[in-house]
């Protein structure tokens, strides 16, 4: 289509005035700060990162970045072929040396379905109605969060670093594999490594549930990610207080380590609580200040970990016969564009 | 190293994690399919980058260094993800295209020996090296090897690295002509010297126009080791136009002669008539110049010296014959030569070319070289070359000609060689614009378009190809370019060669002594560097060397001199001060030498004694 579809641009323009209508209505910024200066915690400026004190941090020992892959060939439940992987990588090698595991998951296996099956049944005892497709979605969800465990628990043990990064936040791991997760957190508070899950799009929504609670005459915020848009200054951490307790078991901090205005957030084991303000400044002097906030090591372990279409493509060319690629798992769609 | 990524039958991506690859170097793809010869490809284009570590953020446009730096703290060798990668155009016809992760790897010299030597060094053209055939030396035989030395500004001769680049002149009947392109500096003098001595080599006999003056090939290339010099003296001479040749104008014809007046400025309809009309055979340019003035008074003053013949006073018997004679011109010629202006105009060109001294001595030398298989080149001003150019050439041309056509048919026509004419600053002896006048343009377009079949071959090398007459472009099937950075000059090596778009955009980078040949022979481009010439030009001293070897200050002069004559005192003084003055050329003062002798006890040179008989200098000892 080559000019703009006007029906289509009005109906946007009523979104942006409805959005606009709440922004305006917002609490003003220095009101924001005040408030999570009194009410949530500190706002802390970054401190340059000294290279005794990173040293000191280190103590020789390597920091690992954890990240994992899906990727999904097919578009009809049940062909739909889901490949994994996850890789832990240690700073002293090349990113590709790192420790990787691969997996797969396809719902016409016997495995694979029987353990379709046990997801229905859970959540059927629950009381909910879980569609195969839906239930195939959460095994999917889960047998990656457990391959990103298990390679993470080999790291520590192989590589003995001193800090290890997960691409995303601990709840996630806590939910989807709690049996792996819980062993990994015994095994590295007892190793004394430190943890820490990067998130770059926060999903949370205690914080703006709090501070709206602040502000009764404003228009509410939907969302943390929402709320602290612009919020931090450059270089600026929100050391949550202690007793906040956001997340059960887990202690998070928000951060602007760079250019880009929104905020990422950091969580860490409880049990550590108190080495985040050794350890955000290390996070900000390993992150991009150009970036999008995420630390430059876990971005070269998620573009090594990353299975790309051409390398899909090839996998697939040389497992699959060409007869049954067609039969099963190419689309109209698809052939249309090839 | 492996074949990666999407593949065609003329290019493949190459990666490799330990080697980085070299621009042009030649690898052999170990393809299974095409197993009977495994395909050789040329490195057109080579990267190597860490593949983790992004180019470009969105607002900084390099890796954010003190992250790295914090990295590196904790142990990461950026060096560690590096990977190489080369664009490889195969250089074969494949049927289908070639596997990805099939092995690459650097040939042996007997794998590509055919590939890149069509000719030993003994019947062929040796230019210089085959770039990104360093790697590829071991085995090369010894006839091969120090047969192309190169050179390199700071570092003087260098020993040659890399496979020597044969052209094969034998392949020039069917695909003649060579194009030397390249802007200022980038090396065509010095590769049209490198080419014209192995014609010389070969004993290939040429006519070089040399606006330069810088051609002639007697003064060795310095430092040049003893077993690389060659002698050229007997295989070349040097011509000055106006002076050891020019158009003996007895010989012309008119037709000749119309030609070279065109040169001085426009032939009209009625100035072709009136010379056709007025020009003997045999002519000299006394009795034809003289014919067209006396014919140009006659017609301007025919009332009045007729007048004159009629008045009976007594005056001279030898002015009436003189008026006589004009008056006879007047009445032969005065209808079929047009106006007097006309005259004026023929005599206003012949007047020119007679200043430029183009009448003077005549084309023998130049037959008698091309006749004994030598070099000859004609040095002058440009303009005169162009005319005693057109002139020479279309002459030999024709006799040469006669001479192959009469050896066909039987008939009779005197021995005549086949032969190369090479120049430089060919756009102007052949200009693309037909608005500007050049006398050869017409004739190295002919030679350009049927001269293969005589054995005429041209070698023409300019700045600007852009501005060379098109035809003529069009039909050099050897093009030598060097660096050219001028777009329009771009343009036309875009089309007229077999360049790639990555040679291209190499173009305007290439260092001197550095070209693609695009050669219709080959059906390939090389990347080649030009050898060392075996001579230099006699003014190719830097001026300041220039200033300093041949314009020494007096004084300094005195110096060097007074060394050689070392004790000097007041008791030789007068001994040597002959002797000195011839040396110098010019008279000397005692004065002038006590002063430079002091001069020379300052500077810790010379170190003075008194003795017995008054002062002595002496040299210092240490
Ligand atoms: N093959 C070569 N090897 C080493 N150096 C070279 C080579 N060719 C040229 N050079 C260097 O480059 C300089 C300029 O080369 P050259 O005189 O041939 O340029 P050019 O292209 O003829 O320039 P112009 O158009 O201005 O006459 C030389 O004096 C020499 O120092
Ligand atoms: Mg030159």
């Amino acid at each position: 289509m080559l000019a703009l579809d006007q029906g289509l641009q009005e109906l946007l323009i009523t979104v942006n005035s409805l959005l606009r209508d709440r922004t305006q209505n917002y609490p003003r910024r220095d009101a924001i700060r005040r408030y999570l200066r009194e009410k949530i915690g500190t706002l802390q400026k970054r401190a340059p990162l000294k290279i005794d004190a990173l040293r000191a941090l280190a103590d020789g020992r390597p920091l690992i970045g954890v990240d994992g892959s899906v990727h999904s060939y097919g578009t009809v439940f049940p062909h739909i072929i889901y490949c994994f992987r996850a890789l832990a990588s240690a700073s002293t090698l090349s990113v590709e040396k790192g420790i990787s595991r691969v997996d797969l998951f396809y719902p016409e296996m016997a495995d694979h379905r029987r353990e379709i099956e046990e997801i229905i049944s859970q959540a059927a005892a629950g009381g909910e109605e879980l569609a195969p497709e839906t239930a195939a979605a959460r095994a999917v969800r889960q047998r990656l969060a457990v391959l990103e465990v298990q390679v993470a628990m080999e790291a520590v043990n192989k590589y003995q670093p001193f800090a290890v990064l997960f691409d995303g936040g601990f709840l996630r791991y806590g939910g989807l594999a709690p049996a792996q997760w819980q062993e990994y957190r015994e095994l590295s508070l007892a190793k004394d490594v430190v943890s820490i899950g990067i998130i770059e799009e926060i999903g949370t929504f205690d914080l703006a549930r709090k501070v709206s609670a602040g502000f009764p005459e404003a228009s509410p915020f939907s969302c943390d990610r929402e709320l602290l848009f612009g919020i931090l200054k450059k270089g600026e951490w929100l050391a949550v207080k202690e007793d906040l307790e956001f997340k059960k078991t887990y202690y998070t901090c928000f951060a602007r380590p760079g250019y880009y205005p929104g905020a990422v957030a950091y969580d860490f084991f409880q049990e550590q609580t108190r080495r985040a303000a050794e350890f955000v400044p290390l996070l900000f002097g390993l992150t991009p200040q150009g970036g999008r906030g995420i630390p430059q090591w876990l971005d070269q372990v998620d573009a090594a970990v990353r299975i790309t279409r051409g390398e899909m493509e090839l996998l697939l060319a040389s497992g699959l016969d060409r007869e049954l690629r067609e039969r099963l798992f190419v689309s109209q769609r698809e052939r249309r564009t090839l | 190293m492996q074949i990666v990524g999407h593949t065609t039958q003329q290019v493949v991506y190459a990666a490799s994690r330990r080697r980085p690859f070299r621009i042009n170097e030649l690898l052999l793809i170990e393809d299974r399919i095409h197993s009977n010869s495994n395909p050789l490809g040329e490195v057109v284009e080579t990267q190597s980058f860490n593949r983790y570590i992004p180019l470009a953020t969105e607002h900084s446009d390099l890796v954010d260094r003190q992250v790295m730096e914090n990295l590196a703290q904790l142990g990461y060798d950026i060096g560690a993800d590096t990977i190489h990668l080369a664009r490889i155009r195969i250089l074969a016809e494949l049927a289908s295209p070639v596997s990805v992760g099939i092995a690459v790897r650097v040939p042996t010299f007997a794998e590509i020996r055919d590939f890149l030597i069509p000719r030993d060094p003994a019947t062929g053209l040796v230019l210089g090296v085959i770039r990104g055939t360093e790697e590829l030396t071991v085995g090369l035989p010894a006839q091969l090897s120090r047969v192309a030395l190169l050179y390199q500004k700071d570092s003087g001769i260098m020993p040659q690295k890399g496979i020597p680049y044969i052209m094969d002149h034998w392949t020039w009947p069917e695909y003649p002509h060579i194009g030397i392109f390249g802007g200022s500096g980038s090396g065509k003098s010095f590769a049209l010297r490198v080419l014209l001595e192995e014609l010389m080599r070969q004993q290939l006999p040429g006519l070089i126009l040399d606006p330069h003056f810088e051609l002639s090939f007697t003064e060795p290339f310095p430092d040049l080791p003893a077993s690389y010099r060659e002698d050229f003296t007997r295989r070349s001479i040097v011509l000055m136009a106006g002076r050891d040749v020019g158009i003996l104008f007895e010989e012309l014809n008119a037709a000749d002669l119309i030609n070279l007046l065109q040169a001085a400025g426009e032939v009209t309809e009625n100035m072709n008539n009136a010379i056709q009309t007025l020009h003997r055979r045999r002519d000299s340019f006394v009795s034809f110049s003289t014919r067209i003035r006396d014919l140009t008074r006659g017609l301007e003053e025919e009332q009045d010296l007729k007048r004159k013949l009629r008045e009976d006073d007594g005056d001279g018997f030898r002015e009436k014959q003189e008026i006589r004679r004009i008056l006879g011109l007047v009445e032969k010629y005065k209808d079929r030569v047009g106006h007097v202006s006309t005259l004026r105009a023929i005599s206003r060109r012949l007047n020119r070319l007679q200043t430029e001294r183009i009448f003077t001595g005549g084309i023998e030398p130049i037959r008698e070289a091309i006749m004994n298989r030598r070099l000859v080149v004609v040095q002058g001003p440009i303009w005169f070359l162009q005319v005693l150019g057109a002139y020479v050439i279309r002459k030999f041309y024709r006799e040469r000609r006669q001479y192959q056509d009469a050896e066909q048919t039987g008939g009779e026509a005197p021995k005549f060689p086949p032969f190369i004419v090479a120049t430089d600053e060919a756009h102007n002896f052949a200009p693309r614009s037909p608005e500007i006048p050049a006398p050869a343009r017409s004739i190295l377009r002919t030679i350009a378009q049927e001269g293969r079949k005589y054995g005429v071959f041209l070698i023409l090398a300019t700045q600007r190809p852009a501005l060379l007459e098109d035809t003529i472009t069009a039909q050099l099937n050897t093009k030598l370019i060097f660096r050219t950075i001028r777009s329009s000059d771009l343009e036309v090596i875009r089309e007229e060669t077999d360049l790639g778009p990555e040679e291209v955009r190499r173009l305007p980078y290439l260092g001197s002594g550095n070209a693609f040949v695009s050669s219709a022979a080959v059906g390939r481009t090389i990347a080649v560097r030009i050898r060392v010439a075996k001579t230099v030009s006699p003014h190719s001293r830097h001026p300041f060397l220039e200033l300093k070897e041949d314009f020494i200050p007096p004084e300094e002069e005195l110096g060097e001199a007074l060394l050689t004559y070392l004790p000097l005192g007041d008791f030789n003084f007068d001994v040597h001060l002959g002797t000195l003055q011839q040396e110098l050329k010019r008279r000397i003062t005692i004065e002038e030498i006590t002063c430079c002798l002091e001069d020379l006890v300052g500077e810790g040179i010379v170190e003075k004694k008194e003795m017995v008989l008054g002062v002595e200098y002496r040299r210092r000892e240490d």
